[in-house]
């Protein structure tokens, strides 16, 4: 197991997914907070008396949820086609067989894969998100606790766990990365237009993302308890469908 | 308006994180190659098109070793 945990690092830091998930989180969270600093000041000198402050909320609370809609957005996208090679390449390339006929199982390659960029997509999203909240801080003044931004760190990369976990379940099927991406990213922005259109969020794992964005320090048990059903699942049926491949096609 | 220092000040950490992933790639690309698309014109994306470009050349434009 442990080979499999260097091997799954050493592929994340050669194909460069470790510095385009830190590339991508960072930049929103250094971006927001200037971004809503200086919007009023060039609004004042294009438009004088727009009523700006009715419509943004211009403080650290306002940074953080802004942040967190840009994750939402931007972020799951870039994210979806950073791991979207993840299975699919390795697959496509047959690289996957060296890993095999070293005996490791097909369960081993995806809690190998699940645990090295699962404990990347969970701690980028956090340690982004405290950067966020200490830079809001310092341009404005510090209003909200440092407890519901790390619950809500947590919530975001337990989202992006789940997304990590489609993206292995669609390239184990699709076998192809810009399908999986593309794949993944359909259902995940269906499953949240479906969340808002029927109002039941709570029961889906986009509920994580919206109680992270209310940063009131609650946890959705309903939608975090199937959410990890959602990420097990996933896991299983690509383990199982790994099996079923023919790797004597080359 | 907000003096330019100040902004420049503001700005500090997304100009160090965008010039040190353009630097990044452009080392790539000038002593690794590129795919998909001619080295200059990688150059020139990762130079001048904000966050996007290197990334975009770091998942498809980098010349990938089996």
């Amino acid at each position: 197991m442990i080979n499999s945990l260097r091997k799954e690092i050493r592929y994340g830091l050669r194909n460069n997914t470790f510095l385009i998930l830190f590339a991508v989180f960072f930049f929103f969270a250094f971006m927001t907070p200037v971004m809503l600093k200086i919007l009023p000041e060039v609004l004042k000198s294009k438009f004088p008396g727009f009523p700006l402050q009715e419509l943004v909320n211009m403080t650290q609370l306002g940074c953080l949820q802004s942040y967190m809609g840009d994750v939402l957005e931007i972020g799951t996208l870039l994210v979806s086609l950073a791991l979207c090679g993840l299975l699919a390449q390795e697959i496509r390339d047959n690289t996957l067989v060296l890993p095999l006929c070293a005996g490791q199982s097909y369960s081993g390659i995806i809690a190998a894969k699940m645990l090295v960029f699962g404990t990347a997509v969970l701690l980028i999203p956090l340690a982004a998100l405290v950067t966020d909240y200490l830079y809001a801080g310092l341009l404005f003044s510090f209003d909200t606790g440092i407890l519901p931004v790390i619950t809500g760190g947590l919530l975001q990369g337990f989202y992006m766990v789940y997304l990590l976990s489609l993206l292995l379940l669609f390239g184990t099927l699709t076998k192809n990365p810009i399908a999986t991406a593309l794949l993944t990213l359909a259902v995940n922005y269906g499953l949240y237009f479906a969340g808002s259109l029927l109002d039941i969020h709570r029961y889906l794992p986009s509920g994580l993302l919206r109680e992270a964005q209310q940063l009131q320090n609650t946890i959705p048990l309903q939608a975090a308890v199937i959410t990890l059903a959602i990420i097990i699942a996933c896991a299983f049926l690509a383990s199982r469908t790994l099996q079923t491949l023919e790797w004597s096609k080359k | 308006m907000i003096v330019t220092r100040e902004l420049i000040l503001m700005l500090l950490p997304v100009i160090v994180l965008q010039l040190g992933l353009a630097v990044y790639c452009a080392v790539k690309i000038l002593t690794e190659g590129v795919q998909n698309l001619n080295r200059w014109v990688w150059l020139l994306i990762c130079l001048f098109i904000n966050l996007i470009g290197p990334i975009t050349f770091l998942l498809v434009g980098r010349k990938r070793d089996l």
